[in-house]
């Protein structure tokens, strides 16, 4: 009796080290996705809203992930799942500040007009002041994703995404023309620099 | 077109770069993963949900035996059975004492009944008619018994009848012990001893 009760309460000891080398693979596996997309999407988080706010969900989505195996294992498209749960959780953090009408035509708040020759700067701020819905669909085309990803990501019809993408970059051509009144040289300079 | 094409390289090429300075931090990574480690240290282990499941069933289960340990004991102590086991060992008890004292008693009674048969019922005395195949003997009555080699082989062996001269000679007086069964239990000489004295007078 006594040996049936020790081995009972003994045998999860015993399979701690399964536990333990499932939970360490799926950390490197982890750790592999992060070397690989925590800079993309920090800064598609950065770009749509604040540091500190892109900061707080990257740790959330990156703790989730570690705590919750089957994530991986249940996405077909890790990348869009990543990209969806923190655009996803930017909206929910203006739908607890009350701000969630703001999206529509709000920049970014630390975004301002600043004059400077820096064409990255021009850029910087170009990106900053489009509207959230057309600088998120703009971010995530140059993260590679197609028109129908973006949809799916911004929960939207295609369409919308490529009016939105033709009025984002129209803008930033813009910006960019106003610096560089010859658009077309916006990279020959570029590469020049 | 190709205006077009330049244009929106030339914005990627400004994406990239604006990418590139604004890496997630450092500090990001470490909170992520050391949060993990702590965690994994101290309770991925031990109170992983499994685990859990596992130490909380036997909490509940040692909880009721500890529960019910009172009243089992009760019922053990009122159980009859175990009244029928004390019986039931009394009784063995008894019954080995008896078959003790039965089996004393047969083996007394055997000793008895050996001793009974040990016991010379009464006594004869022959004398030697012939010893060619074994002994031939006769009383005073003229009635003859011959005791054969093997039977005296037998009585040789025995303890109880005493070794009997196998040089015996025609003539010679034995004095014959018989049991109360008629058997020959004991075989002596009797010398020079007188053989049918009734006769002789």
């Amino acid at each position: 009796m006594l040996g049936n009760i020790v081995r009972v309460i003994t045998s999860p000891f015993a399979t701690q080290g399964r536990f333990v080398d499932k939970a360490e693979r799926h950390q490197k596996v982890v750790q592999i996705l992060y070397e690989k997309h925590a800079d993309a999407i920090f800064h598609f988080l950065l770009t749509i809203s604040t540091h500190a706010t892109a900061q707080d969900i990257s740790q959330q989505l990156w703790l989730k992930l570690l705590e919750n195996p089957d994530i991986i294992k249940r996405q077909n498209n890790f990348v869009a799942y990543m990209f969806t749960a923190a655009r996803n959780a930017v909206i929910d953090e203006y739908k607890r500040n009350n701000r969630l009408t703001e999206l529509d035509t709000s920049s970014m708040e630390t975004s301002s007009i600043v004059h400077s020759e820096n064409i990255d700067d021009v850029f910087d701020n170009a990106l900053c002041n489009l509207p959230f819905y057309q600088r998120e669909a703009f971010c995530l085309q140059q993260e590679g994703f197609s028109l129908q990803e973006i949809a799916n990501i911004t929960h939207t019809e295609k369409e919308t995404v490529k009016t939105r993408l033709r009025y984002a970059r129209s803008q930033l051509q813009q910006s960019l023309a106003g610096l560089y009144p010859d658009s077309t040289n916006v990279k020959s300079t570029e590469v020049k620099r | 077109m190709s205006d077009h094409n330049s244009q929106k390289d030339a914005l990627s090429s400004l994406y990239q770069k604006r990418k590139k300075q604004h890496l997630a931090p450092e500090n990001l990574k470490r909170r992520v993963f050391n949060h993990t480690n702590q965690k994994q240290d101290t309770g991925y282990s031990l109170f992983s949900n499994k685990n859990r499941i596992v130490l909380a069933s036997l909490a509940v289960v040692f909880a009721i035996a500890f529960l019910q340990l009172p009243s089992f004991k009760n019922q053990q102590a009122q159980s009859p059975l175990l009244i029928v086991e004390v019986h039931s060992l009394a009784g063995e008890k008894t019954s080995i004492a008896q078959a003790h004292r039965i089996e004393y008693e047969n083996l007394q009674q055997n000793l008895i009944l050996r001793q009974d048969a040990n016991r010379i019922a009464h006594q004869q005395r022959m004398r030697v008619l012939d010893t060619s195949d074994g002994i031939t003997l006769v009383d005073c009555n003229a009635q003859a018994i011959q005791i054969t080699r093997s039977l005296l082989d037998s009585l040789n062996q025995s303890t109880e009848t005493g070794s009997i001269d196998t040089k015996l000679a025609k003539g010679n007086i034995l004095d014959l012990g018989f049991d109360a069964g008629g058997h020959i239990i004991a075989v002596s000489s009797a010398g020079n001893a007188e053989f049918c004295p009734e006769t002789a007078e």
